[in-house]
């Protein structure tokens, strides 16, 4: 079924009688398969051999693989955060398989040449490639588990001289940029999940846009993870040189399976003198079955340097994983930057998502805008986590923060843990959050003039979230609402 | 490494900490009932207290406020000689209760001291004026038959049960160690008018010394009463105070509490209130820090039954190297509560404000209604501020926000004021009062409203 034909079902555009409420609250993950590709792995287990071993696989030069190496050592002096609001069994990392590559051919230039198998699977997602090139002027590259298949609309991008490939390709041809940011804004020791991914990130994205270029397409990666016991660690860079602007969209998907998966990805930002990065992710992992079981574990940490003048901006629409774990930051280093970040985290059955931002205010009048909308239903618990830090110079820093909280059902929670610390006088901050359901008198007046409680329950639902979806790009903004419908509705009866 | 290696390898390090001579010091004296059912309480937190020590800024309820001194000071309990150096007619002279000029803000007040943590001998004459319906005694001063009886009941019904749900080091340390216990119990029915006025003296003869008051108050059904703790000090010796204050206010009951920090500048003190409230419960409780280096104001009023009203309201004035921390936790255990929580910090110098606050609403307490508020203002550029509000439910049918501002006097505003005649201090003061105001209106008595405003005045040297 298309995309768009789901999305009016839905949302009873057209009204479909057999979509019942329970039809909805029972709704299994759409995107839960495996597609059966041989793979070119490395045993599991973690040690400085098997770090080695996956550097010469792709092929790296020495100062990357010296760099995963010095990340491996502080990793083994780090212990696992636990401050955050959510439970989780130990992880055994040397179960973890740590490379996991489909068998490729080795150059594609175009869709063509794509194991068809793979087509097929972005097919059933929904995502197919043509189409998307066809339809949005979007350039895809689809990570498929952890080595890029397929890069389109390479060529465009690259008379305007933007650099858009994987890590591993950037490693080999852009090493001076690499070097340059890599590890700049979140370093190799920065924390237990950062630090793991700098030892032994597979691959991901890097994106460098030259000065005063404003990037033609709106960038998108596919992220998806498949191979049984695979941690995915994908490592994104992002360079926007000075004057320059980029969109950036990132959407996932996985296959439904029992044990749990870990994703730990490093995300960096760099916004140079007068730059703009605005960052988009729709996150639906397999959040495990109704129990509880399975589920994608996502330990996730972003973080974007704003240079002078620049403007960082963060959108998130988290419907997916078993735990999240995620605190997209800003580093509003330069004179009059901006950073802001909206967010929707949804939580049913028993996901836990813990995330939230950090603004950290350092250079003159700068900015901040933090909108975070948490909803939480069955059993799940949601936690908003952020913090705004003034520095002592930092002169007439702004920050707003609005934090809002849905709850549907009783026993599901929903926490905030917002942090101020503020060193300047003449900052202004404020923080507001406000906790709620949706009140029997809303779902009473829709349901007087003809709309059905599911119904109403998806406009309220989708009315708390509007000022973070109006943030988000067109295609994803569709895909947003369809995220939101299945996650929630019937949620509450 | 794990919890239990830390605790071989601390306890390895065979350091003795001053609690720990101060506590084997204390072990022998358990005598009659009382003192042994107290010493079980005392023996049972400082095991707790020993397997964690004194709080380090990892552990998230301290992020914000460093008090390893407590560790590495050679500090020693105050001994009970202060009472007799002391002279209480003087004292009396200085309370809150006392004539100045024509009145005074507490008038009237029933006045009792705590001399560095014991309660002074005045409370014999005063057990003879009580109003009907209060009943006071000390643990130390109770030697006779009935009010021997009285501390027993109260101490074996209530003590240590005020205390939410986590252990908290500096209250177990409190347990082990205290002092003296002031049991105070409004009987049923009984509105006493007569605001209580406890002054915590600190004398400050010897420096390093801690002091360790202790409060139990109960509030029986449909009781009401006003308990003001005003914490001062004698000399500017540095000094510290642990102080735990427990309410129970049962059904029906009404409780306004004040603590008022007035210490000396050098002083360290953290203070806990934890209220228990039953149904249609009101309570009510003001924290107003001015004095002290390091102050920790913790009030935790628990709703534990229906229609209970939980009410917090707070403002610290700030200057130098003070540092305030207010740290609430108050918890909606039961559905169809209340609660309104506002604090304000105006901070100049080189202070540090900090302003910690929790709600939980339990799975149950559908209804609940919730409302945080916590506003700061910096008056220089040296003062600093961390303010971490926190909301954890888990009950849907409720109502619940929270507000923090940090920001400085409108320059809008300010020029208004000036362009109509008014100096610059003036005009801050006014902004400044009028920022106070939204919590300084909850405070009831006249009088004492009156005396908070002119201190922060004061304070500010506006």
């Amino acid at each position: 079924m298309p995309t768009w034909e789901r999305w009016c079902l839905q949302w009873g555009y057209m009204s479909s009688d057999t979509e019942t409420l329970e039809n909805f609250t029972e709704q299994e993950y759409k995107y839960g398969f495996t597609v059966d590709i041989e793979a070119d792995e490395l045993p599991a287990g973690l040690n400085e051999e098997i770090i080695r071993a996956l550097s010469a696989k792709k092929d790296e030069p020495e100062f990357m693989t010296e760099w995963r190496l010095r990340a491996y050592r502080k990793w083994l002096e780090m212990e696992s955060p636990e401050w955050a609001f959510i439970e989780h069994e130990p992880i055994d990392y040397q179960a973890l398989k740590y490379y996991s590559a489909p068998k490729q051919k080795p150059q594609l230039e175009s869709l063509d040449q794509v194991d068809p198998k793979l087509l097929e699977t972005y097919e059933k997602l929904g995502i197919p490639l043509e189409e998307q090139k066809r339809l949005a002027g979007v350039a895809v590259d689809a990570v498929f588990d952890s080595v890029s298949i397929a890069t389109t609309y390479k060529e465009e991008l690259s008379k305007a001289g933007v650099i858009f490939c994987s890590i591993s390709e950037a490693v080999k041809e852009h090493p001076e940029l690499v070097k340059k940011y890599l590890g700049s804004v979140v370093p190799y020791t920065d924390n237990y999940f950062a630090t793991l991914n700098s030892a032994v990130f597979s691959d991901g994205t890097f994106v460098y846009v030259p000065k005063g270029v404003k990037c033609p397409l709106e960038l998108s990666t596919y992220f998806r993870i498949n191979a049984q016991n695979t941690g995915q660690f994908e490592r994104t860079l992002i360079i926007a040189d000075e004057g320059s602007s980029v969109s950036y969209l990132e959407g996932c998907t996985a296959p439904m399976r029992d044990e749990n998966q870990l994703h730990a990805a490093v995300v960096e930002l760099v916004a140079l003198k007068d730059a703009q990065i605005k960052y988009s992710t729709i996150q639906n992992w397999y959040p495990g079955d109704k129990d509880g079981k399975g589920g994608i574990y996502n330990f996730v940490t972003k973080r974007g340097m704003a240079e002078e003048n620049a403007k960082i901006s963060w959108t998130q629409v988290e419907t997916g994983s078993a735990i999240t774990w995620k605190y997209p930051s800003c580093i509003l280093k330069g004179d009059n930057s901006v950073g802001e970040f909206y967010s929707v985290a949804i939580t049913n059955n028993c996901q836990q998502a813990d995330t939230g931002t950090k603004m950290v205010h350092i250079g003159k009048n700068t900015k901040s805008t933090i909108i975070s909308k948490g909803i939480s239903a069955g059993v799940a618990q949601n936690s908003y986590r952020g913090l705004v830090k003034v520095l002592r110079g930092a002169e007439n820093a702004r920050n707003f923060s609005q934090c809002d909280s849905m709850l549907m059902g009783d026993k599901c929670g929903a926490h905030t843990f917002p942090y101020i610390e503020v060193d300047n006088p003449t900052a202004q901050v404020e923080h507001e959050a406000t906790t709620s359901k949706i009140g029997e008198d809303q779902l009473f007046y829709c349901n007087q003039r003809g709309i059905s409680t599911e119904d109403a329950i998806g406009m309220i639902v989708h009315g708390f979230c509007k000022e973070v979806l109006n943030e988000l790009p067109m295609e994803f903004a569709l895909e947003a609402r369809q995220l939101l419908a299945i996650s929630l509705e019937g949620s509450v009866g | 490494m794990s919890t239990e290696a830390r605790v071989a390898e601390k306890s390895s390090e065979q350091e003795v900490r001053w609690y720990d001579t101060e506590f084997e010091v204390l072990s022998g004296k358990a005598e009659d009932r009382v003192e042994k059912l107290l010493h079980a309480h005392r023996a049972e937190s400082y095991r707790r207290f020993i397997e964690g020590g004194i709080p380090t800024s990892k552990n998230e309820e301290w992020k914000y406020t460093d008090i390893r001194e407590l560790e590495t000071r050679s500090l020693r309990l105050a001994a009970e000689n202060g009472l007799s150096q002391v002279d209480e007619d003087t004292l009396v002279t200085t309370s809150l209760s006392a004539r100045r000029g024509e009145s005074a803000p507490l008038d009237g007040a029933i006045l009792l001291h705590t001399i560095d943590g014991y309660l002074s001998d005045g409370l014999t004459k005063i057990q003879e004026e009580l109003p009907e319906g209060i009943e006071l005694a000390s643990l130390r001063l109770s030697q006779d038959g009935l009010q021997r009886a009285f501390v027993e009941e109260l101490v074996g019904e209530y003590f240590g049960k005020g205390k939410t749900e986590e252990n908290d080091p500096i209250v177990d340390l409190q347990t082990a160690l205290f002092s003296d216990v002031l049991c105070l119990r409004v009987k049923k029915g009984a509105q006493i008018d007569q605001p209580i006025l406890l002054e915590h003296v600190s004398t400050g003869l010897e420096e390093d010394t801690v002091t360790l008051p202790r409060v139990l108050c109960v509030v029986e059904e449909g009781a009401s009463c006003t308990v003001i703790e005003r914490f001062r000090s004698l000399s500017s010796a540095p000094g510290c105070t642990l102080s735990v204050t427990e309410c129970f206010v049962k059904d029906d009951g009404n409780l306004n509490h004040y603590q008022l920090g007035e210490e000396g500048e050098e002083h360290l003190r953290i203070s806990r209130i934890s209220a228990h409230q039953g149904k249609r419960a009101q309570a009510k409780m003001h924290s107003y820090s001015f004095g002290g280096r390091l102050v920790r104001n913790e009030v935790q009023p628990t709703l534990a039954g229906e229609e209970g009203f939980a009410g917090m309201y707070g403002i610290s004035v700030l200057h130098n190297q003070q540092h305030v921390d207010n740290h609430t936790v108050l918890d909606h255990a039961v559905p169809h509560c209340e609660s309104d929580e506002r604090y304000k910090g105006i901070y100049d110098g080189n202070s540090r404000g900090v302003f910690c606050g929790t709600i939980i609403v339990r799975p149950d307490a559908q209804k609940t209604n919730a409302i945080q508020n916590n506003a700061a203002i910096l008056l220089s550029d040296r003062a600093s501020i961390r303010t971490k509000p926190q909301l954890k439910i888990w009950a849907d049918d409720v109502k619940c926000t929270h507000g923090a501002t940090v920001g400085q006097l409108d320059e809008n505003q300010l020029f208004y004021l000036r362009s109509r005649g008014i100096g610059r201090r003036a005009a801050q003061g006014l902004l400044l009062r009028a920022f106070a105001g939204e919590v300084t209106q909850e405070v009831g008595i006249p009088g004492l409203r009156t005396y908070l405003e002119e201190r922060i005045v004061e304070k500010l040297s506006l």
